[in-house]
C-alpha cells in the first residue's frame, strides 16, 4: 500500500491529469470556436507566448509587486514540478538533483498558495470567491502532497517510518491539487486561466499592445461590413458573433476585479461591473446561468436573472442594456487588467448591434445622435455659428487650397460659452508667440468620437469623409486641438481610413512654445494651489501625461497630485456617450471625481478637455459636499494667466 | 467607406434639420460659405436694416388668429417665411391678415402691410365668415402666395377650405423650403416629399427660426379691412361650437416641457420648492428644475432641463438660483428670452441671459407673490 502510494500513485495521478487536461483542452477549443472565424492569426503566435508573458504580461502585473512575485513562486512552482515529475515518474530517471528541483518547485509552489492564502483572507471584495476560494487550497495541497511524495520516493524519508493514515492523507492532497490545476479546463473551474491565460496571450485580439513594453492600442477598430453581412449586425448580438479569439480572451478572466475596483461606474453605483460583464459572456459561452459568480453583483442586478447559450440574444438574456451604456469607455478596467482583456471593445460591439440594428438608444443619446447627422454638431447648433468665438480675434480661416503652418481644430468646444473661453486663451497664446494659424472654415464636422462610441459607425464613417475631404484641401504642417477626444480620433482612428496627420494637444503644444522661448512665463503663480486632471483620451488613450504636468510645473507653484491621476486617472463621465444616456446609479461619477480633487485641500482643479469641463464644471455644492468647490479651470487659463497675457 | 446620401447641413442657401429633426430654413445672417468674418460685420448687426416698400406690386399673404393679443410661435415662424418670400421679389410686400385684435408691433414681425379683421362675425370657429373675406382680399390682392400656420386652432383647415374653393395648389405639412420648392410629409409622416412652391402652404412648427433681423413698416391697411357682409347659410348652425368642444386648456403644469412656452425653473439657489411650484402656478409657469434639485429629489425627473434632461424651447424661461452649468446650458438653448435670477452676477447663467436680476431667489419669489397678491386682490 504504500509503496504503491509512493511510488506508483504520483505516475498514476500524471497520467490522468494529462488526459484530463488534453480533454480539457480540447473541451475550451470547442467553446471558443464558438465565436467566428477571425482574422489570419498565425499557430505559430504560440511561440511568442513565454516573451509575451515574461515581458508584456509582466509589465502589468508587476505593478502590484505582491501578487506578481506570488504568480512567480505559484505558477513557477506548478509548471516545473509538473515538467519535472514526468522524467521523474515517467521514465524512472532519479537522480539528486532531479529530485531536488521538483522540491524545490513544490516548495515554490508551497510559497505561492501561501500568499494566495494571505491575500484572499481579508476577502476584499474585488476578489470572487465561491470556485475561486479552491486556488490556494490547490496550490498548498498540491504542493504539500507532492513535496512530501517526493521525499518518500526519493528515499531522503523512509516512507515505512510515517504512518499510514499520513501517507494517504498526503497522496489525497496531491490528488486534489493536481486534479484542480489540470481539471480548471474540463470542469470549467478556475485553473482553466493557465490555458486561456497563455493561449490569449498568442491570439490576442489586439497584437499591437505586444508592440514594445507598455504599447498602447487603443483605437477602435473599423466594423467589417462584409462580416457584419454574413453574421446579420454590424456588431455582436450574441455570444457567438464575437471572434473566437475575444471568447478566449473572456475565458482567460480570473475575476480578479481590478477592473471593478477602477471602473468609475461601479464606483458610482451604475448598473455595470466590468469583471461581471465578462463573466456574463462567459456564462453564454459556457452555456449557463450566472449563479455560479461569485463576485460582487452588478450594481442593482440580483444574480440568478440572467444566462443563456452562445445563441441567445446578449440584450437582456445575458446583459441589461442599462449595463452597456453605464460605460464611460474610460478604459480604466482595460488599463488595470492582468490578463489583458479589452473589455471596451466588447461593450461598443454590443453598442453596434443595440444602435445600427436594434435602433435602441437612450433617448437623449438619440436625439445627440440625430443632431449630428442633421447638423454636423452633437448640439444641433448651426454649423455656421462654428467660428463666432474668434470673431474679434482676427483669426485666419482657411480658404480651399491654402497653406498654413498650425491647422487650429476648435472642435464641438466652438459652440458653448464655458469651451469658447479656452479657444479664445490658445488662440491669443498662439498669437503672442508668433505662429501662422488658420482654423478650418465652416464645414468643419464633429469628429466622430461620440458616433463611434455610442456604436454609430456609419455616422462615424460619415464624419470621417467630411473631415478627411476638408482636411486634403488645405496644406498644413500639424494640427492642434485643446480637445483629447479630437486629438485621440485624428492620431488613432482616422489612420483606418488613410488620415496621417501630426497632431498636437495643446498642452503639448503650449509647452512646446514655453520651451521654445515664444511665450515665457512672468511669474509663476503662487497664489493659489492646484491639482490636474488627466483626461482618459489624453492620459490613459495616448499616454500624454507628463506634458501637462510639466506645462503646469512652468506655470504654477503648488501642485498636488490626485490619489487617482495619471494613467490611473478617474473618469469625469463624459466619455462614451455616458453623458447623455446618463443611466442612474447612487452616486454621480463627477461629483466623485469632484471628491477626489477636494481630498488634496486645493482651490483650483485643472482640465484639459471641454467635457471634462463640462461634467466637472456642472458638479454643484450641496450639503453632504466635502466643503467649497475648487474651481475649475483649463490650462490655457492657467498658462495664459503665468505669461500675463 | 459606407457612403450613405445625407442631407448636407453646410449647403448655402439651404434648409437643415435642427434639434429633435425640426427643419429650418437658411437664415438672412448667415454668412455664405467660406466668407470670412470681420468684427465690422459683427457690430454693423446692431442697427437692425429697415425694409420699405413703398408701392407694392406684388403680394404674398399670411393669414393668422391672434391670441389675446398675441401671437405664438409659429405664427412667427410663418410670418418669417412670409417675409423671405416676399423679398425674392421686388415691390413685393407681406401682408398680414389677422383674425383677432393685436397688440403687438408688427415691424418687428417682418409684416409690411396689416390687415386686422376683428369683427364679431371672425370669432371662434367661423370659416365660411373667414372663407368669404379670404376671397375677397385675394380677389383684391391678388397674391403670389398665401401661407397658414399648420395651428392646433384651425388655421390649416382654413387654407384647405381655401384651396378647394378657389381651386388653387396647396402643400400642407410644409416642413422646409427654399427659392423654388417646399419639402413636406406625405403619407401620415412616413415619407417626404419635394415639389415646386405651392399657391398656398401650410407650415409646420419649427420650419423655420423666427430671428427678425431687420424692421418693417407694418402699414395698417384699414380700407382693405373693410370686408362687405355676406350672410352665409352653407355652415351649420352650432358649427362655432366644434372647435370650442375639442379644444381644452392645459394648465401650466400638465403641459410638456419641451412643449412648453413659459417655464419657471429651480436650482440650488432655492430652498423652499412649495413656494417655487407656488409662484410657478400663480404666474401660469410650467415648472422645470436643475439636474441637482431633481438628484435631490425636489423635483421629479421629468422636470430636469439640461443636456441629459430635457430641451426646452420656452419663449420665456426663468432660471431661478441657476449657476448655468455647460449642460443646463446645452438645454436651453432655443430658449428666446432668458431671465436670471442670481446672487453671483458672474455665473454663467447671467452672461447667457437676456435679463438678469442679482438678488436672492427666496426673496425674489416672496416679493413676486407679494406683487402677485396684489394684483389678484385688486382685480378682484
Amino acid at each position: 500500500m504504500q509503496g504503491f502510494l509512493v511510488n506508483q500513485l504520483p505516475l498514476l495521478l500524471l497520467g490522468i491529469a494529462l488526459l484530463g487536461f488534453t480533454a480539457g483542452v480540447i473541451k475550451r477549443i470547442g467553446l471558443w470556436r464558438q465565436g467566428r472565424h477571425d482574422q489570419a492569426l498565425k499557430l505559430s503566435n504560440i511561440f511568442f507566448i513565454p516573451k509575451r508573458y515574461l515581458v508584456d504580461l509582466h509589465h502589468i502585473v508587476a505593478r502590484d509587486t505582491y501578487i506578481a512575485n506570488t504568480h512567480i513562486a505559484a505558477a513557477g512552482g506548478v509548471v516545473a514540478s509538473v515538467l519535472l515529475m514526468i522524467p521523474i515518474y515517467g521514465f524512472g530517471l532519479t537522480n539528486f538533483y532531479l529530485y531536488m528541483a521538483l522540491f524545490l518547485a513544490t516548495f515554490s509552489a508551497f510559497i505561492g498558495g501561501i500568499f494566495v492564502w494571505r491575500r484572499r483572507s481579508g476577502r476584499p471584495s474585488r476578489l470572487s470567491r465561491g470556485k475561486w476560494n479552491g486556488v490556494p487550497i490547490a496550490l498548498l495541497s498540491f504542493s504539500i502532497g507532492f513535496g512530501f511524495l517526493t521525499l518518500f520516493q526519493s528515499g531522503y524519508i523512509n516512507a515505512n517510518s510515517v504512518s499510514i493514515i499520513s501517507i494517504v492523507v498526503l497522496s489525497a492532497l496531491a490528488t486534489l491539487g493536481i486534479f484542480e490545476i489540470a481539471g480548471g479546463g474540463l470542469l470549467n473551474r478556475p485553473f482553466k486561466h493557465l490555458l486561456s491565460g497563455s493561449l490569449h496571450l498568442a491570439f490576442h485580439p489586439r497584437q499591437a499592445r505586444f508592440k514594445s513594453k507598455g504599447a498602447l492600442s487603443t483605437d477602435l477598430k473599423p466594423v467589417d461590413w462584409e462580416v457584419a453581412k454574413e453574421i446579420g449586425t454590424p456588431g455582436v448580438k450574441s455570444v457567438k458573433d464575437f471572434a473566437w479569439n475575444r471568447l478566449l480572451s473572456f475565458d482567460a478572466c480570473i475575476e480578479c476585479g481590478k477592473c471593478e475596483t477602477a471602473c468609475p461606474a461601479f464606483a458610482a453605483e451604475q448598473p455595470l461591473n466590468p469583471k461581471k460583464l465578462i463573466q456574463d459572456f462567459v456564462a453564454g459561452m459556457e452555456n449557463r446561468n450566472d449563479l455560479a459568480y461569485a463576485g460582487s453583483p452588478t450594481p442593482g442586478i440580483p444574480l440568478g436573472e440572467h444566462g443563456g447559450n452562445s445563441s441567445s440574444p446578449i440584450i437582456s438574456d445575458l446583459v441589461e442594456e442599462d449595463t452597456i451604456w453605464s460605460c464611460t469607455s474610460c478604459r480604466a478596467c482595460v488599463q488595470e487588467c492582468p490578463m489583458m482583456i479589452e473589455h471596451v471593445d466588447a461593450i461598443i460591439d454590443v453598442r453596434r448591434d443595440l444602435t445600427m440594428r436594434r435602433g435602441n438608444i437612450p433617448e437623449t443619446t438619440a436625439e445627440a445622435l440625430e443632431n449630428l447627422r442633421q447638423t454636423d454638431n452633437i448640439g444641433g447648433n448651426d454649423p455656421k455659428q462654428r467660428a463666432n468665438w474668434s470673431l474679434d480675434l482676427g483669426v485666419a480661416m482657411l480658404k480651399d487650397g491654402e497653406k498654413t503652418d498650425v491647422l487650429f481644430w476648435p472642435g464641438e468646444a466652438a459652440f458653448e460659452l464655458k469651451h469658447q473661453k479656452t479657444l479664445r486663451l490658445v488662440a491669443q497664446l498662439m498669437q503672442k508667440a508668433g505662429i501662422e494659424f488658420a482654423i478650418p472654415d465652416l464645414r468643419e464636422a464633429d469628429i466622430g468620437d461620440f458616433a463611434r462610441r455610442v456604436g454609430e459607425e456609419v455616422l462615424f464613417e460619415t464624419m470621417v469623409k467630411k473631415n478627411m475631404d476638408l482636411l486634403s484641401n488645405y496644406t498644413f504642417n500639424k494640427i492642434v486641438t485643446a480637445d483629447p477626444h479630437v486629438y485621440h480620433s485624428l492620431k488613432n482612428e482616422y489612420s483606418s481610413y488613410g488620415g496621417d496627420y501630426q497632431i498636437f494637444h495643446h498642452t503639448e503644444f503650449l509647452l512646446q512654445m514655453l520651451e521654445e522661448g515664444k511665450i515665457s512665463v512672468k511669474e509663476k503663480i503662487s497664489d493659489r494651489t492646484y491639482t490636474y486632471h488627466d483626461p482618459c483620451y489624453l492620459g490613459r488613450y495616448n499616454s500624454v501625461v507628463d506634458a501637462p504636468r510639466a506645462l503646469l510645473a512652468m506655470t504654477v507653484e503648488n501642485i498636488t497630485e490626485m490619489d487617482k491621476s495619471g494613467m490611473n486617472s478617474r473618469c469625469c463621465g463624459w466619455g462614451g456617450g455616458a453623458a447623455f444616456s446618463d443611466i442612474p446609479g447612487k452616486r454621480r461619477i463627477p461629483d466623485m471625481r469632484m471628491e477626489d480633487a477636494q481630498q488634496t485641500k486645493v482651490d483650483t482643479l485643472v482640465v484639459s478637455c471641454p467635457n471634462c469641463m463640462t461634467m466637472l464644471d456642472g458638479v454643484v455644492a450641496t450639503s453632504e459636499s466635502l466643503g467649497p468647490l475648487p474651481e475649475v479651470v483649463d490650462i490655457a487659463e492657467v498658462t495664459a494667466r503665468a505669461v500675463a497675457l | 467607406m459606407n457612403s450613405i446620401p445625407r442631407i448636407d447641413p453646410h449647403a448655402a442657401n439651404r434648409g437643415f434639420l435642427a434639434a429633435s429633426g425640426r427643419k429650418r430654413i437658411a437664415r438672412g445672417r448667415d454668412l455664405a460659405e467660406g466668407e470670412a468674418f470681420t468684427a465690422s460685420q459683427q457690430s454693423a448687426q446692431h442697427q437692425l436694416p429697415q425694409i420699405v416698400i413703398k408701392d407694392p406690386k406684388e403680394f404674398v399673404l399670411v393669414c393668422l388668429h391672434s391670441r389675446e393679443g398675441t401671437l405664438s410661435n409659429l405664427d412667427r415662424e410663418v410670418l418669417y417665411v412670409g417675409r423671405v418670400l416676399a423679398g425674392r421679389r421686388t415691390d413685393c410686400a407681406l401682408t398680414v391678415i389677422v383674425f383677432g385684435d393685436l397688440e403687438i408691433d408688427m415691424r418687428q414681425h417682418g409684416a409690411d402691410r396689416v390687415i386686422i379683421l376683428k369683427d364679431d362675425r371672425y370669432t371662434g370657429y367661423n370659416q365660411e365668415e373667414k372663407l368669404s373675406a379670404l376671397e375677397h382680399l385675394i380677389d383684391k390682392l391678388k397674391p403670389q402666395n398665401i401661407l397658414f400656420g399648420e395651428s392646433a386652432e384651425g388655421d390649416g383647415d382654413l387654407a384647405r377650405r381655401l384651396a378647394v374653393r378657389q381651386n388653387m395648389s396647396i402643400a400642407p405639412g410644409v416642413i422646409e423650403l427654399d427659392d423654388n420648392k417646399v419639402r413636406r410629409f406625405c403619407d401620415g409622416g412616413w415619407q417626404q416629399g419635394t415639389h415646386e412652391l405651392t399657391d398656398i402652404l401650410i407650415l409646420n412648427s419649427g420650419t423655420a427660426e423666427a430671428d427678425f433681423d431687420f424692421e418693417t413698416q407694418a402699414l395698417m391697411e384699414n380700407k382693405l379691412a373693410q370686408i362687405p357682409t355676406k350672410a352665409s347659410t352653407k355652415e351649420p348652425a352650432n358649427a362655432s361650437k366644434v372647435l370650442q368642444e375639442m379644444m381644452r386648456s392645459l394648465s401650466a403644469n400638465e403641459v410638456p416641457l419641451e412643449e412648453a412656452n413659459f417655464i419657471l425653473s429651480g436650482g440650488n439657489g432655492v430652498k423652499d420648492f412649495d413656494k417655487l411650484l407656488r409662484l410657478a402656478k400663480a404666474i401660469g409657469a410650467s415648472v422645470g428644475g436643475s439636474r441637482v434639485v431633481v438628484d435631490d429629489g425636489k423635483l421629479p425627473r421629468e422636470c430636469q432641463v439640461g443636456a441629459t434632461g430635457k430641451t426646452v424651447v420656452a419663449s420665456v424661461y426663468i432660471a431661478v438660483g441657476i449657476s448655468g452649468a455647460v449642460q443646463h446650458l446645452q438645454g436651453i438653448k432655443d430658449c428666446r428670452y432668458v431671465v436670471a435670477v442670481n446672487l453671483d452676477e458672474s455665473c454663467d447663467m447671467v452672461k447667457r441671459a437676456d435679463l438678469s436680476l442679482i438678488c436672492d431667489a427666496e426673496e425674489w419669489m416672496d416679493s413676486m407673490l407679494e406683487l402677485l397678491g396684489e394684483e389678484s386682490r385688486k382685480s378682484a
